[in-house]
C-alpha cells in the first residue's frame, strides 16, 4: 500500500509540529511513508466561501497530486470531508473519485487500514476532546448528542487506550467552536465568543489538555486563549498520540 | 431595507455585534435557546426516532411530488365541507383575499393565532391601516405586539424578553401592579386582557401546521388553546397557510404530530391539536391558500428540500450562532438556520449575508425532524452568491487570490516565504490593530512557523 | 389566468420527479399491559390529572377526587380514545355542545373507555374518524412558556385536566 502524508495549508505554515508528529506516529506504527505528495491545499477554503471557481484549480492540483498514492493521511478532519464529500461531485470523474476514496483523517487511518482501534501508550492527563464539526457530523467520527449517542468513536477510543488518561466530560460535548473559516474573520464577535464559551467549559471541567482532530479549531481557539491568559495545552491528536507512544 | 423597530437592518455580522454587546444578557438568551435544544433531545429520545425523522423526510418530499394534485383534492374535500377555498399568488392577494372577507362582513377586530405565514405576508400592518384590529392571541405575540416589535424566534417570539420586562410592559399596557413579574400573575394576567378578543372578534384568523388531502382538514397545534378559543368563537375561521404546507394522508399527519412537538419544545405533543375540516354550524371557514416564492422554490432542485419545513424551530434552538445572536440580526420574518436558506431566495441582494452567518457546523441538519441538508443549501447560496456579485465585501478578491495562491506548490511556498517576512517585520501592535477582525473581538495573532513542514521535511527527510 | 390556475400551471411546471409516499415506522409491539402505565406517567408529566374508575364507583366521585374539593364547574366530555405516548385524547366535536366548550371550560374531565387505548399516533390517525368535521387531540390542560421558560398552566384554555378511565358500565 503506497502511504502518502498529505499537509494542509495551514497546517504546513501554522502548525507543523501537527504534521511531524503524525509523520512519527505513522511510522512508529509501521508505515512507510511517503511525503511526495505535493499540491499545497485542497481548495476548502475558497469552496466554502462560494468562490468555487478559485477552489478548482486548487482541487484540480489536489487529485492529480493523489492519483499515484492507495492511502492518503491527512491530519484534519474538515480537509479530508471536504475531499471525501465535495471533490467528487465538483469536479466529477474517476480522479476525483480515487481522490475520495483514499483520502483519510488520521483517526480513520488508524482504525481502519491500520487494524488499531486502539494503541499501547501512557497519557496521564485530564484531557477535553474537541472533535471539530466536520470530522463530528461530516466525517461521523464520533456520536452525536444531536442523534442521542454518547461521546464515542473513533478518536474517543484511541484517547481511552492509552494509560493514565482520564476524558473529562463536556457541558456541551459536540457544540462548534466558532472557527467556521471565513466565518471566523466575516463574524469574527459570534466566533471569538463562541470560542470563548468552548474554552469556560472545558476550563469548568478541570481539562489540562485539549485535544482536537481539526488544526483549524486549534488555531482559533489558541488565539482565544492567549489574548485571554488561559493556561490550557492545547494538541493536535497527532501530537499527542505520538508523545503518546513514545 | 428596514429591521425590527424600523431602523435600517445593518447585516447578521454587524447586527450580531451589537447584540453581543451586552455579554451577560446574550450569555442568558444563548443559555436559553440551550435548554430548548436540551429539552428537544430528552423529548425525541425515543428507539425509532431516526426512522421517524426518515419517515418525515420522505412524506414530505411526497408531497412536494405531488402538491398540486394533493391541493386539488384538499379543496375538493374542503368544499364539499362547506369551507372556503382561496388562492392568493403573493403577499398582496393574501392581504387582499383575508380583507375582502372581513369587510364583507363588516368586521372591525379580529383574533388571531401564531402564523408566520401572516407575518411574512405582512398582514398586521396591512389589516391596521385599513381600520381594522387586530389582536394576536398567543402570549408570546402578543408581548412582542404590544411592545411592537417583530417576533424574534418563530416559536418563541418573546425568547429574548425578561420577566421584568414583561412585567412593565403588562403594567404599561394592562394595569397590572408595578413591579409584578411572576410569571403566574402575568400569564393570568394576559389571559384576562386576551379573552374579550377571543370570544367576540369578528373573526379568527389561524395558520395552519398541516393540511390534510385525504381529508380536507387544517391542522392547528397550540399550547395555549389560543387558537380554539378564536376559531371556534368566531362567526368567521380564516385559516392563513403556505401551500407547502399540505401532506397526502392521515397517516402522514400521525408521523408529523410525532415530530413536530418533541423537536420543537421536548414535548410529546401540543396541548391542543386541532383537526377542523368544515365551519361549525351557523358559521363560515375560509382557507387561503399562500404561494408567494413558493412555486418558484419548487422549481429549484437544489433548493428544494426547504419547503419541507415543518416551522419546529429546532434548528434555530441549536444554532450556535443563532443562541449568540439572537432573532433580529437575520432582518427576515423566519430566522435562524431555516431563515438563512429561506431569505436570499426573497431578495438575495439585502440577505446575501445570511448564509455565512454560520460554521457549516451541522447541528440544524442533525435535529430537523424532516432531514433538510441546510448546510448544503447554505453552501448552495454562497456560490450564488458569488456569480451573482452579491458576496460580502472583499471575498471575491481574497478568495480568488488565495485559490491562485493555493493551487500551485511553489506560489504558495513563495506566499509563505513573504508572510513571515512581513510578520517578522511588521510590528504586532499594527496587525493586531482595530481593523484586523481576527484580533479585534479577543484573539491573539496567530504566528507563522519559522520553518514550514516542508522546509522541515527537505532538511530532514528525503522524499521518497 | 386566475391566481389558481396560476399556481397550479407554476407547480406542474416544476417537474418534481416522483417520490414514494413514506412508510410510517414501526413502533415497539403493542403490549397493552404497559399502555395505561405509560400514559398516566406522561400525562402527569404534561400537568395532567388521571384514574381509572372501575364498574361500581361514582362517577361524581372520580370528577372530585382527582380535581380536589367538589369540581361542580368541571367540563365533562366523552373521548373516543386514549394514546399512551404522549397522554392524549381523541374528542370529536359530534359529542361536544359547542366546539369551544373544551377551551371555555377551567377545568375540563375526559371520560374514555378503559380498553380504547392505543401506542401511538400512527394507531390514533386509523381511529380518528375519518369523516370527522372537527376533532382534537389533548394533552393536558392548556399551558403556557412564553414568559422566561416558566410553565403556567390555564393560559387560555383549561387551568386543570382529568382524564378518567372508565371500566364500568
Amino acid at each position: 500500500m503506497r502511504v502518502a502524508l498529505a499537509v494542509p495549508c495551514y497546517v504546513d505554515q501554522f502548525r507543523p509540529q501537527a504534521a511531524r508528529a503524525t509523520l512519527a506516529l505513522l511510522r512508529r506504527l509501521g508505515c512507510d511513508v511517503s511525503l511526495a505528495f505535493d499540491a499545497p491545499c485542497c481548495g476548502q477554503p475558497m469552496f466554502n466561501a462560494g468562490v468555487v471557481t478559485a477552489a478548482r484549480a486548487a482541487a484540480d492540483n489536489w487529485v492529480r497530486a493523489s492519483a499515484p498514492f492507495d492511502a492518503i493521511v491527512m491530519p484534519s478532519g474538515s480537509c479530508t470531508h471536504h475531499v471525501r464529500h465535495h471533490l467528487p461531485g465538483f469536479l466529477g470523474g474517476d480522479a476525483a473519485a480515487h481522490a475520495a476514496e483514499v483520502t483519510f483523517e488520521l483517526c480513520e487511518f488508524i482504525a481502519g487500514p491500520l487494524g488499531l482501534p486502539t494503541l499501547a501508550g501512557r497519557f496521564p492527563h485530564r484531557v477535553a476532546m474537541h472533535l471539530g464539526c466536520h470530522a463530528q457530523r461530516g466525517l461521523r467520527l464520533g456520536g452525536s448528542s444531536e442523534l442521542h449517542q454518547p461521546v464515542s468513536g473513533l478518536m474517543r477510543n484511541l484517547l481511552m487506550g492509552l494509560d493514565g488518561l482520564t476524558l473529562v466530560p463536556l457541558e456541551r460535548p459536540d457544540e462548534c467552536c466558532g472557527f467556521g473559516g471565513s466565518f471566523a474573520i466575516g463574524e469574527p464577535d459570534v466566533s471569538v465568543v463562541m470560542g470563548r464559551d468552548k474554552l469556560a467549559d472545558v476550563s469548568a471541567h478541570g481539562a489540562e489538555v485539549l485535544v482536537s482532530s481539526d488544526p483549524s479549531c486549534l488555531l482559533h481557539l489558541e488565539a482565544v486563549a492567549a489574548h485571554n491568559g488561559t493556561h490550557l495545552r492545547t494538541l493536535h491528536i497527532a501530537e499527542l498520540l505520538e508523545e503518546a507512544t513514545r | 431595507m428596514s429591521g425590527p423597530g424600523g431602523g435600517a437592518h445593518r447585516g447578521h455580522a454587524k447586527s450580531a455585534a451589537g447584540f453581543l454587546v451586552d455579554a451577560e444578557r446574550a450569555a442568558w438568551h444563548d443559555q436559553s435557546l440551550w435548554f430548548m435544544r436540551q429539552k428537544r433531545d430528552r423529548g425525541t429520545d425515543l428507539p425509532e426516532w431516526e426512522s421517524l425523522r426518515l419517515a418525515g423526510s420522505a412524506l414530505k418530499a411526497h408531497a412536494m411530488s405531488r402538491l398540486a394534485d394533493l391541493l386539488e383534492e384538499f379543496e375538493r374535500r374542503a368544499t364539499a365541507n362547506g369551507v372556503v377555498v382561496h388562492w392568493a399568488r403573493d403577499a398582496g392577494e393574501h392581504n387582499a383575499i383575508v380583507l375582502g372577507i372581513l369587510h364583507s362582513a363588516g368586521v372591525s377586530r379580529v383574533s388571531k393565532s401564531k402564523s408566520m405565514l401572516t407575518e411574512e405576508c405582512g398582514l398586521n400592518p396591512f389589516l391596521e391601516a385599513r381600520g381594522i384590529e387586530v389582536v394576536d392571541t398567543d402570549l408570546g405575540e402578543r408581548i412582542v405586539q404590544l411592545a411592537k416589535e417583530p417576533p424574534s424566534h418563530i416559536v418563541i417570539p418573546a425568547i429574548h424578553w425578561k420577566r421584568e420586562e414583561i412585567g412593565a410592559l403588562f403594567h404599561r399596557t394592562m394595569g397590572t401592579p408595578a413591579g409584578e413579574t411572576s410569571p403566574d400573575a402575568l400569564a393570568a394576567a394576559a389571559r384576562v386582557h386576551l379573552r374579550d378578543a377571543l370570544m367576540n372578534a369578528g373573526a379568527g384568523i389561524t395558520g395552519a401546521n398541516a393540511l390534510v388531502a385525504e381529508t380536507g382538514g387544517v391542522v392547528v397545534c397550540t399550547n395555549e388553546g389560543n387558537a380554539d378559543l378564536g376559531m371556534h368563537s368566531a362567526p368567521i375561521h380564516i385559516a392563513c397557510v403556505g401551500i407547502e404546507k399540505i401532506v397526502a394522508t392521515r397517516d402522514d399527519l400521525g408521523v408529523l404530530l410525532r415530530l413536530l412537538a418533541r423537536s420543537g419544545t421536548g414535548q410529546p405533543v401540543t396541548s391542543y391539536t386541532t383537526h377542523v375540516a368544515s365551519p361549525r354550524p351557523g358559521a363560515a371557514m375560509h382557507v387561503v391558500l399562500v404561494d408567494n416564492g413558493r412555486t418558484r422554490r419548487l422549481a429549484d432542485e437544489a433548493m428544494r428540500t426547504a419547503l419541507h419545513c415543518i416551522r419546529c424551530g429546532a434548528c434555530l434552538n441549536t444554532c450556535p450562532v443563532y443562541r449568540r445572536s439572537g432573532g433580529y440580526s437575520y432582518g427576515h420574518v423566519i430566522q435562524g438556520p431555516i431563515g438563512a436558506i429561506l431569505a436570499p431566495a426573497v431578495d438575495l441582494d439585502a440577505h446575501h449575508e445570511l448564509p455565512f452567518a454560520s460554521t457549516l457546523c451541522g447541528s440544524c441538519a442533525d435535529v430537523c425532524p424532516v432531514r433538510i441538508d441546510i448546510p448544503a443549501q447554505l453552501l448552495a447560496w454562497r456560490a450564488r452568491s458569488a456569480a451573482a456579485g452579491t458576496l460580502p465585501r472583499g471575498y471575491s478578491t481574497v478568495f480568488s487570490l488565495l485559490g491562485r495562491v493555493l493551487s500551485s506548490l511553489s506560489r504558495f511556498e513563495r506566499a509563505a516565504r513573504w508572510a513571515r517576512r512581513a510578520q517578522r517585520l511588521i510590528p504586532a501592535s499594527w496587525l493586531s490593530g482595530r481593523w484586523n477582525p481576527w484580533t479585534r473581538p479577543g484573539r491573539a495573532l496567530p504566528v507563522l512557523a519559522v520553518e514550514s513542514f516542508r522546509e522541515w521535511a527537505h532538511r530532514e527527510e528525503t522524499p521518497s | 389566468m386566475n391566481a389558481r390556475d396560476s399556481i397550479l400551471a407554476a407547480i406542474r411546471a416544476a417537474a418534481v420527479p416522483p417520490a414514494p409516499a413514506a412508510i410510517a415506522p414501526s413502533t415497539p409491539a403493542a403490549d397493552d399491559s404497559g399502555l395505561h402505565e405509560a400514559f398516566l406517567r406522561v400525562l402527569t408529566e404534561v400537568g395532567g390529572q388521571g384514574v381509572i374508575r372501575t364498574a361500581g364507583q361514582p362517577m361524581e366521585s372520580f370528577i372530585s377526587e382527582p380535581l380536589g374539593a367538589v369540581r361542580q364547574d368541571a367540563m365533562v366530555v366523552r373521548g373516543r380514545f386514549a394514546v399512551a405516548e404522549n397522554a392524549a385524547v381523541y374528542v370529536d366535536a359530534a359529542d361536544l355542545q359547542a366546539r369551544n366548550d373544551i377551551v371555555r371550560a377551567e377545568h375540563l374531565v375526559v371520560i374514555v373507555p378503559f380498553s380504547a387505548i392505543v401506542p401511538t399516533m400512527h394507531e390514533a390517525m386509523r381511529l380518528m374518524p375519518a369523516d370527522s368535521r372537527c376533532g382534537w387531540f389533548l394533552s393536558g390542560p392548556s399551558k403556557t412558556a412564553d414568559i422566561e421558560q416558566s410553565l403556567v398552566f390555564g393560559a387560555q384554555g383549561s387551568r386543570t385536566h382529568c382524564v378518567v378511565f372508565d371500566r364500568g358500565t
